[in-house]
C-alpha cells in the first residue's frame, strides 16, 4: 500500500523547498539587502557568503539539482540504461530540481553577480524561466498518462471518448447547451506561434467563466441532476472543449516545442560548462566547503 | 548556437573568474594573471603570500609583537578574518567592528593609558613620528594610513622636554595622565638628596629654565636638571661672608640659614676668635635667641659686656678700654699691678701696696641702687680712705705732718721739735701712753694728744705719783 502519492510526494518536496528558500532568504535579508562593500564586515558574511559555510552548501546542493535535472533527457532519450519511470514523472522531478536548484544557487550567489561565472546564473534563469514556457506548450500537446504524444490519431479517439462519456449521460436540451458550450470554446487552428499562444493563453482565461455558465444550465434543467454529476459533467465538456483546443493547435504547439528547444537547451549547455568552470577554479583554489 | 553564446560571452568573461572587483589598495592586483599573486592552489587565500607583499607585518610576526602576531597566533583568525577581498573598490579593507575609537589598543601588546587613551589615532600615528623604516620593507606603504611603525618609547612620539639629561625611562618619574606632573620622582633617589628647607623650594629655584637654541623645536626652552652642581651650596646660594668662612655646610644646617650648627662651628674664622673664657660660653650668651648668622658688635667688650667701672675709666686717654686691664682669662684678677698704678693719680707707695685693692677700690652703691667699685676719688688724701683716728686733734695739720705710708705706726714725731710740751727729765722715759691716755667711751673713744694741760696735776695726782717721775 502507498503510502503517498508520486504527486502528493512531489508537492510536498516543493513545500519543504520553497519553505527553505524562503527561511533562508528571510534569516539571510540583513546580510543580502547590505551593499556588497559592506556585507564582509557583517557577522553572517562567513555563512551566507559564496564560499561560507551555508551558501557554498547552498550551491552544492543547487548544483547538484541542476546537473540530476540533466537525467531527464537522458530518461527521455533512453540512454545510459534509463528506461524506467514515466516519462511524466521524470519531467515532474525535472521541474522541481528546475525550479529549486536555480533558486538555491540564487541564494549561493547572495545576490552578487558578477565575472564569468554569472553568465552561468544569467543562463540558468533564462534555462528556467523558459522551463515554464515550455511546461506551458508541452501541455498544450495532447499525451497519455505516461506522457508520451498522442498524435492527432490518438488526440481524436480520447476526444470521442470523452464525448461519449459526456454523452451517454445526458438528456437532448442538456446535450444542446454542452454543444453550445463547445462551439463558443472552438477556436481555429492558429499557425503562428504567437498566436497561438495568445488564443490558448484567452481560451484559458475564458474558461472558468464558460464552465460557470454550463453549470448554471445544467442546474436549471428539467432534468435536476445533482451537485456532483453537473461538476462531472462540466469537467468533461472542460476537457472535450481543450482537447478540441489542443487538437487545433498540435502541430503549431508541436513545432513550437521544437523550436523551444533550440532556446532551451544551448542556454542549459552553456549554464552547465561555466558552472563546471566555475566549480573547477573553485575547487582549484581550495574552496572545498567542509572538506 | 551554444557555441556562438560561449564565444561571444567569453570576450567580455575573459578575466573574469574572480568573484568580484579587488578593493582599491589591492586594485592593481585585478586581473587573472594575478590570482595566485594571493591565493594558492589547492588551499585558497594564502597569509604567507601576503605576507610576501607585506613584509612589515611579516617582520612584526617573526618578531612576535603588535596586533597582527597577537590575533593571528592563538590560530582563530587568519588574514582574511578580517580583510576580506572581491567585495569591490569601495571596500574598506580595514574594518573597526566597534568603531576605530573604540579600539582596543592592548591587543597591539600596548594598551592605552590615561592621555592616550583620548588621543586621536592619527596624533600618533602620522608619518613624522613613525621611526622604523617601513618602505624598507614595502615602498608603497602609506606613511599617512599606515598603523605600523611607532615604536614604545616615549620619546619616540614626545619631545625629550630634558634633552637627554636624564634616564630614558620616563615613567619612571611620569605618568601617563599629564606630563607636568612627576608622582614617580622622588628626589631622595637623585644625587643631591632634598633634606630641611630644600624640601619646600620650588623646583624652578634649582632647576632653572634654560635655552638649548634649537632650531627644530618651536620650544627652545628646557629645564635644567642635570647636571645641576651641587658639590657646594654656592652653586645656588650666594655668600654673605665673601668667603671669608668657607664651606657652608661645616656651619649652616639646610634646616634652615640661621640653624648653625654651634658645636661644630669654628668661632675663630670669624674675626673674633673665641679664646680664654669666652670658649667655655654658650653661644646664646653673646647671640642671644638671635640668628648666628647676625653680625653682633664685638669692637668693644662693652659690646656684650656691662661695664662694671660705670665709666669710670672713660676719661683715660685709651677711654677706659677694658683689655687695658683685663682679658679673657677672666674678669679677676685685672691685669692691673702696682707698677700700673704707679702710673695712675695716686701711686702706691709703703704700706699700700700692701693692701688688698679692695681696702681702697670699695664698693659703692649709688642713689640709683648700682652698685660698683670705686676708682675714681675726687681726693687722694689720706682722710679720703682713713678715719681720723686723731679726732681733728691736729687739724689743720695733715696726716702726712706724723705719719708715713710706710705703717700707722712709722710716726715721724719728734716731741720737742713738733710739740709745745718739750720732753724732759724723767718725761723723756715714759712711753707715750704714760701722758696720752684714751678718752672717751665705745666706739668714740681716742687717745689724747691734745689739748693736754701742761700742769703736772694734769698727769700727777699726788706727791706719790710725783715720785713716778723721779
Amino acid at each position: 500500500m502507498k503510502l503517498i502519492s508520486f504527486k502528493g510526494f512531489l508537492h510536498s518536496m516543493y513545500v519543504l523547498g520553497f519553505a527553505f528558500v524562503v527561511m533562508v532568504a528571510l534569516s539571510g535579508s540583513p546580510y543580502y539587502s547590505l551593499a556588497p562593500t559592506d556585507r564582509p564586515h557583517h557577522d553572517m558574511h562567513s555563512t551566507l557568503k559564496p564560499g561560507g559555510l551555508w551558501g557554498h552548501a547552498l550551491g552544492i546542493v543547487g548544483s547538484s539539482m541542476v546537473l540530476l535535472l540533466l537525467l531527464y533527457s537522458l530518461r527521455k532519450r533512453q540512454k545510459f540504461g534509463l528506461r524506467h519511470g514515466r516519462l511524466s514523472r521524470w519531467l515532474d522531478i525535472h521541474i522541481f530540481f528546475g525550479v529549486v536548484g536555480p533558486l538555491l544557487i540564487t541564494l549561493h550567489t547572495a545576490m552578487k553577480f558578477g565575472g564569468i561565472v554569472s553568465i552561468s546564473y544569467y543562463s540558468m534563469v533564462l534555462v528556467a524561466l523558459s522551463g515554464v514556457f515550455g511546461r506551458f506548450v508541452y501541455m498544450q500537446i495532447p499525451r497519455d498518462s505516461t506522457g508520451e504524444a498522442l498524435g492527432l490519431e490518438g488526440a481524436s479517439k480520447r476526444l470521442d471518448e470523452v464525448r461519449q462519456s459526456v454523452a451517454g449521460r445526458l438528456p437532448e436540451d442538456a446535450l444542446a447547451g454542452i454543444d453550445r458550450f463547445i462551439g463558443e470554446s472552438t477556436v481555429f487552428p492558429a499557425k503562428g506561434g504567437v498566436s497561438a499562444i495568445v488564443m490558448t493563453i484567452r481560451h484559458e482565461f475564458a474558461m472558468p467563466m464558460r464552465t460557470r455558465r454550463l453549470a448554471r444550465f445544467l442546474a436549471a434543467g428539467k432534468q435536476e441532476l445533482p451537485h456532483s454529476d453537473i461538476q462531472q459533467i462540466v469537467r468533461l465538456a472542460k476537457r472535450q472543449a481543450v482537447l478540441i483546443r489542443r487538437i487545433a493547435m498540435m502541430d503549431t504547439m508541436t513545432r513550437l516545442l521544437h523550436y523551444w528547444h533550440v532556446f532551451h537547451k544551448p542556454f542549459a549547455y552553456i549554464m552547465i560548462a561555466i558552472m563546471i568552470v566555475h566549480v573547477a577554479v573553485a575547487v582549484s583554489f581550495g574552496y572545498t566547503w567542509v572538506f | 548556437m551554444t557555441i556562438l553564446i560561449l564565444s561571444i560571452s567569453a570576450l567580455p568573461a575573459r578575466a573574469q573568474i574572480s568573484p568580484g572587483e579587488l578593493s582599491q589598495p589591492h586594485a592593481f592586483l585585478e586581473g587573472i594573471k594575478n590570482c595566485l599573486n594571493c591565493h594558492k592552489l589547492g588551499s585558497g587565500p594564502s597569509a604567507e603570500k601576503c605576507l610576501e607583499c607585506h613584509r612589515e607585518i611579516e617582520v612584526r610576526m617573526k618578531q612576535e609583537k603588535g596586533f597582527h602576531y597577537v590575533v593571528v597566533n592563538d590560530g582563530s583568525q587568519s588574514c582574511f578574518s578580517c580583510h576580506n577581498e572581491h567585495a569591490g573598490r569601495g571596500f574598506r579593507l580595514i574594518n573597526w567592528p566597534d568603531g576605530r575609537k573604540n579600539f582596543d589598543h592592548s591587543t597591539t601588546g600596548w594598551s592605552l593609558q590615561g592621555a592616550h587613551a583620548v588621543a586621536e589615532c592619527r596624533q600618533c600615528h602620522k608619518p613624522a613620528l613613525i621611526k622604523d623604516d617601513l618602505s624598507a620593507h614595502r615602498s608603497s606603504i602609506n606613511l599617512k594610513t599606515t598603523f605600523l611603525g611607532l615604536r614604545d618609547e616615549c620619546v619616540s612620539c614626545h619631545t625629550d622636554e630634558h634633552r637627554g639629561q636624564l634616564s630614558d625611562d620616563c615613567t619612571g618619574c611620569h605618568g601617563v595622565e599629564t606630563f607636568e606632573k612627576a608622582p614617580g620622582f622622588d628626589h631622595h633617589n637623585a644625587k643631591f638628596r632634598l633634606t630641611g628647607k630644600h624640601e619646600n623650594v620650588t623646583c624652578d629655584k634649582c632647576h632653572k629654565s634654560v635655552s638649548d637654541k634649537q632650531p627644530w623645536d618651536k620650544n627652545d626652552r628646557f629645564t635644567r636638571f642635570a647636571p645641576v652642581p651641587h658639590d657646594n651650596c654656592k652653586r645656588c646660594h650666594s655668600d654673605p661672608h665673601e668667603k671669608q668662612l668657607g664651606e657652608c655646610a661645616s656651619c649652616h644646617a639646610t634646616s634652615g640659614w640661621r640653624d648653625v650648627a654651634d658645636a661644630n662651628f669654628d668661632h675663630s674664622r670669624t674675626h673674633f676668635a673665641l679664646v680664654g673664657r669666652h670658649s667655655q660660653v654658650v653661644c646664646e650668651q653673646c647671640h642671644g635667641d638671635r640668628p648666628r648668622s647676625e653680625p653682633i658688635r664685638f669692637d668693644a667688650c662693652t659690646s656684650c659686656h656691662a661695664d662694671p667701672h660705670q665709666g669710670q675709666f672713660a676719661s683715660r686717654p685709651d677711654e677706659g678700654r677694658c683689655d687695658a686691664c683685663h682679658n679673657e682669662s677672666g674678669f679677676a684678677p685685672a691685669l692691673f699691678t702696682a707698677e700700673d698704678h704707679a702710673e695712675a693719680t695716686f701711686a702706691l707707695t709703703g704700706a699700700h701696696l700692701a693692701q688688698p685693692c679692695a681696702s681702697c677700690h670699695v664698693a659703692v652703691t649709688t642713689a640709683s641702687g648700682t652698685t660698683f667699685e670705686k676708682f675714681r676719688f675726687q681726693r687722694t688724701d689720706c682722710a679720703a680712705c682713713h678715719r681720723d683716728e686723731h679726732h681733728q686733734q691736729f687739724a689743720p695739720k695733715t696726716c702726712e705732718a706724723c705719719h708715713i705710708v710706710d705703717g700707722w705706726h712709722s710716726v715721724d714725731f719728734v716731741h720737742d721739735r713738733d710739740s709745745s710740751y718739750k720732753l724732759d727729765g724723767e718725761h723723756r722715759g715714759v712711753v707715750c701712753s704714760g701722758c696720752h691716755v684714751s678718752v672717751g667711751a665705745d666706739g668714740g673713744s681716742f687717745i689724747r694728744y691734745k689739748p693736754i694741760d701742761p700742769s703736772c696735776e694734769t698727769c700727777h695726782a699726788d706727791k706719790s705719783d710725783m715720785r713716778l717721775g723721779g
